[in-house]
Formats: structure tokens, C-alpha cells, sequence
């Protein structure tokens, strides 16, 4: 996974705790070379995103934008309550394509102005794609995080527009992936939370609600299904927390490099293994080093059961080479040659 | 299992160095006749499958590998869709017993979705259209609590033993498999090592394994070559596909190996591999219709609420570890009948007292019970305390009143819910024919204001319970 974007403010919100995490955000450079300016060593696992995804997400992109967005103005003509053929369609890629700072810094404007124009009760699009957004955090490194959704669908109701977002990957009924559907969301609240900036920035007084739309793939072919709305309370509050925790490790990292890059206090910081790293860090192996033969290395669960202990000490307990200090040890040690007893022998697969 | 419980499971798997069986008892019945595994390797995020190894678990498999998976041209499937009805045909034939192994929940996604393709597709071939509505067949057999169906490695294994890795890693077939293999001296390194490569249904990508980026970029170069250069790079992408659907396959054939090995018995079972088999024999042969209507989804809920009710009893009556930890948390009471109250022996009436020091009991008043290991069935009618400060739970017995080795005081019981497991079809056609608002209403009705009776709730509650 990437430390850009959204994303960074994703993985923040994931664990805000890990002040690895915040000098990765705060490094030039991919996260990988983050890694092996630490270690010393080529990272030599997978890495990055497949050409697979990558062709598949520009596909759906591609298909769904296509004929003046005709597949998404049919999927919204329903929320909007107009006929598709009514609904009116902008898309900033095809004044400033790219991804290149300039573009986005354009894009940017563009959308900036398409706000004011809505807020002023000026003629507007219903579905602005490719908006450009962006969270400051100014002052001091990374001053500012862009944030790109897919698309804002202006609300029928209030005439806010809503942030939404497009996945391509295959879902069955619109029924989505608890954890794909968690990740989605944190993005979606980042992107809501860029949009209350955009709009505070014209008026503080407008209320921007905090729902999102999410539009998946369909099985066949790049067809999108209908669009979801997602409430996304708990996903904006976390994004909140991410970067508040971004600010408080930006600050501790910058008072300990003294102007070196921020990789080279790396082994001064404080990392929060959590089993979730394994699957989204470069950094997860490394970080777990640091607590090898801890229970923690066992997960989180059995960190929150057994407490912050070796598991020699727990084994200790078990094989009555170390007395418990408590009642709650004294309860694990029981147990523990209980379960012995069961599985000496013949149990023990 | 609690947390509790599984974390010290975990602390004595790293201890010994294997994996520790949480179950003395299986969660999957015995392979019927007509048994298969399926293994499969998909493109990451397209989901189109671009080779499948299956075919009966103790030979060799047959193997396709797709050269353009993501073409309309699906041809290339028509000896797995020739497999699959031939193996439909098979089950239909044994009144709707199959047992499909797969390696993980990676494997049944991606046969889904291949149903979803393909069932209703009108440019498919005909065999590839029954192919689709086989798969959809499974996989939504596959979403039953307790099905006796898909068998999935990982997910079999992950319930029945635990490793010294975290939760999250177990997920990694491989890994789970280095703590189960007796040859494995240092597992934890060993599992760890072998998280490096996907389990997962896909190519691996890393950088000592390429093969994802590799197969991508022959893919492209296929398009443009001719001839003999054409050839050999066809001939490479079906060599890595090939390699690496056959590792899927090996780790399917490693994990039942290590499954079965386990050796656990599977009693009880009968009632869930019949609901099983009857739901499948019914879809097969007349295909799969998803439920849409508010009366259908209340059906599929019902039948999904009494599997796990099922399946969670079965487990208990038949496994000590399960009841054990059940015991602990008041879902199983045990102890000692201290007076039976039946007037003529052998006969109804009979009403026991079993009295029990447990710390917690969760039978309530009108709980259905039975007693564990025989056929004594009865109903909660009291719960009061003893006078040494235990529990005392008075049971009517509405079943196995003549076994007065049990119905005798001084036995030592086990007690536990007996299932309910009943999906009422006659209410749901009800619905059907009525369409109530609740189920097809968009508002609740208006009441008009009745006079308030002035009784209390409680009361006419009280009055409606049985004596």
C-alpha cells in the first residue's frame, strides 16, 4: 500500500499509534526504499499494486466515464431524481488530465470554483468527475494531503455535493466484504472530510453531511452496480484521529532529526505492531521483531488476554519454573497445565 | 472457542512445536462416494479464473490452463463444465450427496463468481451455462451453517486445531500446514518463511517469483508474436499456470491429508449432512432461484439461524473439549439428579432435580433440554437455589422416561439445549398469500386509539405461559 493521499490518512486512522507509520508519511519516496534505508536490505516481498489491478481500475474508469459518463448518469439519475439524459456531467480530466502536482493544482481551482458557483446558487454539475480536493496540515513537512475522489454527486435535497467513489473489484448482489467495505469507507471519509475543508473555505456556516457514495463493479463485464450510500460518522472521526496523530508524530520526528530525513530516527520511534500490519506495511516484519517471543507476537488477542509478557514467562508458569505473581498468572498457570494434561501425549496433532 | 482459551492453546503450540487439536470431534461428516476438490488460480481483481486443477482427490488431476481468460471465448472451460455435470449427475444419482474439497474461501469466490458469469450467459455454450448454475448451486450451499457440502481446507483446519502463529496468519494454508507436518522441526520459522508466497488462489509476485508480472507481460507479447516465437511463449505462461494451480492442488491434497489424520470422529452429524443433501438434491435438479421476495429472504434466514443451531449442538453433544468450555460459560450445566418425581417408573410423568455447583447457568424457564449421550428430553420448569449454595434445576422429562439409570437420583448428567432447528414453511406461505406490512409494507398501519385494558403486561404474559 501507498503512504500518499488518502491512503496515508487511511493507514493513520488504521493505527494511529505507530510513529513508523508517521515518518513514512513524512519520507520522500516510496515506502519500500523507506524500508530498505532501514534495514540494509532489498525488501523481498510482494510489493505494490498488480498490473492485473491497475489495468482492471482504469478499465472500469475508462467504461464508466465513457459517452459523457453514460453508464454513471444512468446509476445516479435515480438519486438525483432526473432523467439520465438530464443529468449534467463535468469531468476535470478532460481540461487537466494527469496526476502531476500541476494538474492537480488545477483541477483543484476548477473544482473550487464549481462549489462556489453551487453555494451561490450559480448553475453547477450534478456529477463533477475528477475533483481535486485536499486536507492542509501547515504548518511544516507535508503541509497537505491531496485528496482525489472519483466523483461528487451534487444532493437533490441540499444541493451539497457528496463525494463517492468507484471500485472495480467484482461484487456479487452489492453486497461487499466487511473489511472491504471498512477500508472503502475510511477512504470515503477522507474524502468527506476534504470536502467540509472546500466548502468551510467558502462558507463555514454550510453543514456538509457525512455520507458518501460507493459504486462497485458487477460480475460481467465493467458494469457498475447501483450506487451505495454509505453513512460515514465513524469513518470521518477516524480520519480526524489519523491526522491528529500524523501532527503529533510529525512533531516528535521532526524534534529528533534535526533536519536528516526522517528514516534515520526510525530506530528512536515508537512502533504499534498490530496484526493488521502484516497484510498493509513493508515495515510489519521489522516492527515485529521487536517483540519477538512477546505474547504480542502471538496477536493481538493474546496480548489483551495475557498481558505484556514473554512467552518463556508464560511457559515458566505452566512448567512451575517461575511462580505466579498474581492471581490472574496463578488462573493462566492452572489452565495452562490443564491443557497439558490433555495434550501431552497422543492428543497433540 | 473464547479468547481465553485460545490463547493458551496458542502458548502450548509454541511450546511443543505443533499444532493443538481443539475438538475431539469433526465438523465434517465422512466423504460421501461422490467426493471432488477443486482448485484454482484467478486474476487479482479481474476474478477470472485462469486455470483450475480437479478432479477426484486420490489421482492426479486434470489441469486447464486459459492462455486469454479474460476473452469472451470460454471454450477453453468445456472440460471442467463436462466435469461438473458429470459430477452433478453422480450426486443427483446418490440422492444429492457431494462433497466438494477446495482449498480455501478464495477458491469458492472465485467459483461463484464464475456462476454469475456464466449461468444466464446466452452466448456461453449450453454446458457452460449448467456449468455456471452448478457453481452457483455450491456456492450458495456453501453459505448454510453447518453445510456438509464444500469442504474448505483452512477453514476446517482453522477450526478444529491452533497453531503458535497469530489468528491472521492462519489464514495462510501453507503456514497452518508447517505446524501439522511432523517433519517440520521449527514451524514458527518454517510458517513464517512460507507466508512470503500467496496461498490464496493467485500467482505469487514477489521478487523471487515474479510469475504474475511475468505471465502478464507474455500475455502481451503473445498478441504480437507469430509462429514458433508464439508458440514457446504460450508454452511458458501454461508452464507457470500450470506449477502454480498444482501447488493449490498439493496444498488441498496436504491439508484433508492432515484433516482426516487428525483423526477426529464425526458423530452427530446425520440431521445437517440430510439438510445438506436434500438442499442440493432439490438444486440440482431443478437449479438455484435466489431469493428475492420479503417471505423467501425470511426462509433463507431460518434455514441459515437452524444450521448454526444445529451445528453449534452438534458440536457440543458430540465433542467433551467443547462442552468443557461451554460449561464454563453456563451453555452446559452439569450435575447430579438429587430427586425424581415420577409416579409410576417407566411412565409420564416424571419431573428430576439436578443440582449443580456451577458458577454459571444459563438454562432459563421453558428452555427445551436434553441430556447429553442419551435420549432423556425434557423442559426447564424451575430454577432456584440450594441450600449448600448451589444451583437446583427442575426439568420435566418429555422424553426417554424409561431410562431410570439416568431418571435415578444420585446420576451424574450433563445438560444442554436441544436443538430447535425448525424453519416454519406453513407460516411463510402465509405470508406469501396474505402480503402482511411488515414483510411487503413500506409504512406501518394506522391503529385506531383503543380504551387500555388497565392490566398489566407482565400479567397476561403470565397467564398465556403454560402451567
Amino acid at each position: 500500500m501507498t503512504v500518499k493521499g488518502s491512503t496515508a490518512l487511511v493507514r493513520l486512522a488504521g493505527n494511529p499509534s505507530c510513529e513508523i507509520l508517521g515518518a513514512m508519511v513524512m519520507q520522500e519516496g516510496s515506502e519500500k526504499r523507506f524500508y530498505e534505508r532501514i534495514v540494509g536490505e532489498p525488501y523481498d516481498r510482494e510489493f505494490g499494486e498488480r498490473p492485473s489491478s491497475k489495468r482492471r481500475g482504469a478499465q472500469f474508469e475508462q467504461n464508466v466515464f465513457a459517452g459523457d459518463a453514460r453508464l454513471l448518469r444512468e446509476s445516479f439519475a435515480p438519486f438525483l431524481g432526473i432523467d439520465a439524459d438530464a443529468v449534467i456531467v463535468r469531468n476535470l480530466f478532460d481540461d487537466y488530465p494527469g496526476t502531476k502536482d500541476d494538474s492537480r493544482v488545477a483541477r483543484l481551482r476548477i473544482t473550487r470554483e464549481i462549489l462556489a458557483d453551487a453555494v451561490a446558487g450559480r448553475p453547477a454539475p450534478h456529477i463533477i468527475i475528477q475533483p481535486q480536493l485536499l486536507i492542509p496540515t501547515s504548518p511544516g513537512p507535508r503541509p497537505y494531503f491531496f485528496i482525489a475522489p472519483d466523483l461528487l454527486v451534487r444532493s437533490p435535497t441540499d444541493g451539497v455535493y457528496l463525494p463517492g467513489d468507484l471500485k472495480s473489484f467484482i461484487v456479487r448482489e452489492n453486497e461487499v466484504a466487511k473489511g472491504d467495505l471498512a477500508r472503502v469507507r475510511l477512504q470515503l471519509g477522507a474524502q468527506a472530510l476534504a470536502l467540509m475543508h472546500e466548502y468551510h473555505r467558502i462558507d463555514p456556516s454550510i453543514t456538509v453531511g457525512s455520507n458518501g457514495m460507493l459504486i462497485f463493479s458487477r460480475p460481467n463485464g465493467l458494469n457498475p452496480h447501483a450506487p451505495r450510500i454509505e453513512d460515514l460518522g465513524g469513518a470521518i472521526e477516524a480520519i480526524r484521529i489519523g491526522i491528529s496523530a500524523f501532527l503529533r508524530h510529525r512533531q516528535r520526528i521532526n524534534e529528533l532529526r534535526a533536519g536528516a530525513e526522517p528514516f534515520t530516527v526510525a530506530t528512536d520511534l515508537s512502533p504499534n505492531f498490530q496484526d493488521a500490519c502484516l497484510t498493509t506495511c513493508v515495515m510489519a516484519q521489522w516492527c515485529r521483531q521487536r517483540v519477538a517471543g512477546q505474547t504480542s507476537d502471538m496477536g493481538e488477542i493474546a496480548r489483551e488476554v495475557l498481558g505484556d509478557m514473554s512467552i518463556e514467562h508464560v511457559i515458566g508458569l505452566m512448567t512451575g519454573t517461575i511462580e505466579p505473581a498474581n492471581d490472574h498468572e496463578r488462573i493462566v498457570a492452572v489452565q495452562l497445565r490443564e491443557l497439558a494434561a490433555q495434550h501431552n501425549t497422543e492428543r497433540v496433532a | 472457542m473464547n479468547a481465553f482459551d485460545d490463547t493458551l492453546h496458542r502458548v502450548m503450540a509454541r511450546h511443543m512445536n505443533r499444532a493443538i487439536p481443539t475438538r475431539t470431534s469433526s465438523g465434517l461428516s465422512n466423504d460421501p462416494d461422490v467426493s471432488i476438490g477443486i482448485a484454482t488460480i484467478k486474476i487479482v481483481t479481474e476474478d477470472q479464473i485462469q486455470a483450475i486443477a480437479f478432479g477426484s482427490l486420490d489421482e492426479e488431476p486434470e489441469v486447464i490452463v486459459r492462455l486469454a481468460p479474460i476473452d469472451r471465448d470460454v471454450t477453453d472451460l468445456m472440460p471442467f463444465a463436462a466435469f461438473m455435470e458429470r459430477t452433478a449427475n453422480r450426486a443427483l444419482a446418490a440422492g444429492g450427496a457431494l462433497r466438494i474439497w477446495i482449498p480455501h474461501s478464495v477458491t469458492l469466490e472465485a467459483l461463484d463468481i464464475l456462476g454469475h458469469r456464466y449461468w444466464h450467459n446466452q452466448t456461453a455454450p449450453d454446458a457452460v451455462v449448467r456449468m455456471g448454475k452448478i457453481c452457483r448451486v455450491v456456492a450458495h450451499e456453501a453459505t448454510f451453517p453447518g453445510q456438509q457440502v464444500v469442504a474448505d481446507a483452512a477453514a476446517l483446519l482453522q477450526d478444529h486445531v491452533v497453531t503458535g502463529l497469530a489468528p491472521i496468519e492462519e489464514g495462510h494454508l501453507d503456514a497452518m500446514l508447517a505446524w501439522l507436518d511432523p517433519a517440520v522441526r521449527d514451524p514458527l520459522t518454517e510458517a513464517r518463511e512460507r507466508i512470503r508466497l500467496p496461498a490464496s488462489g493467485i500467482l505469487p509476485n514477489t521478487p523471487d517469483h515474479p510469475a504474475d508480472d511475468r505471465v502478464d507481460r507474455l500475455r502481451k507479447e503473445v498478441k504480437r508474436a507469430t509462429g514458433r516465437r508464439c508458440a514457446i511463449l504460450k508454452g511458458e505462461i501454461e508452464d507457470i499456470l500450470r506449477r502454480w494451480v498444482l501447488r493449490e492442488w498439493q496444498l488441498l491434497v496436504d491439508a484433508r491429508r492432515a484433516f482426516l489424520g487428525l483423526g477426529l470422529p464425526s458423530a452427530g452429524l446425520e440431521g445437517l449432512v440430510e439438510d445438506s443433501t436434500n438442499r442440493m438434491n432439490y438444486a440440482l435438479a431443478n437449479g438455484h432461484f435466489p431469493a428475492r421476495q420479503p417471505h423467501k429472504l425470511a426462509v433463507l434466514l431460518a434455514q441459515m439461524e437452524a444450521g448454526l443451531e444445529k451445528t453449534e449442538l452438534a458440536a457440543l453433544e458430540g465433542d467433551p473439549i467443547l462442552r468443557e468450555q461451554a460449561q464454563r460459560a453456563g451453555g452446559v450445566v452439569h450435575g447430579i439428579v438429587s430427586d425424581v418425581r415420577q409416579p409410576r417408573p417407566g411412565r409420564n410423568p416424571c419431573t428430576i432435580d439436578v443440582d449443580s455447583n456451577q458458577g454459571v447457568i444459563r438454562l432459563r424457564l421453558d428452555d427445551k433440554v436434553k441430556v447429553v449421550g442419551t435420549s432423556v428430553t425434557g423442559v426447564v420448569r424451575g430454577v432456584s437455589s440450594t441450600r449448600a449454595g448451589g444451583t437446583r434445576v427442575s426439568i420435566q422429562i418429555t422424553g426417554g422416561v424409561r431410562q431410570t439409570s439416568i431418571l435415578s437420583a444420585g446420576a451424574r448428567l450433563e445438560i444442554m439445549r436441544q436443538g430447535y432447528g425448525f424453519v416454519n414453511f406453513h407460516a411463510f406461505n402465509l405470508v406469501n398469500q396474505r402480503q402482511p406490512w411488515p414483510f411487503y409494507g413500506e409504512a406501518a398501519p394506522r391503529i385506531a386509539a383503543g380504551t387500555p385494558s388497565g392490566r398489566s403486561a407482565l400479567a397476561i404474559a403470565a397467564e398465556a405461559r403454560r402451567p
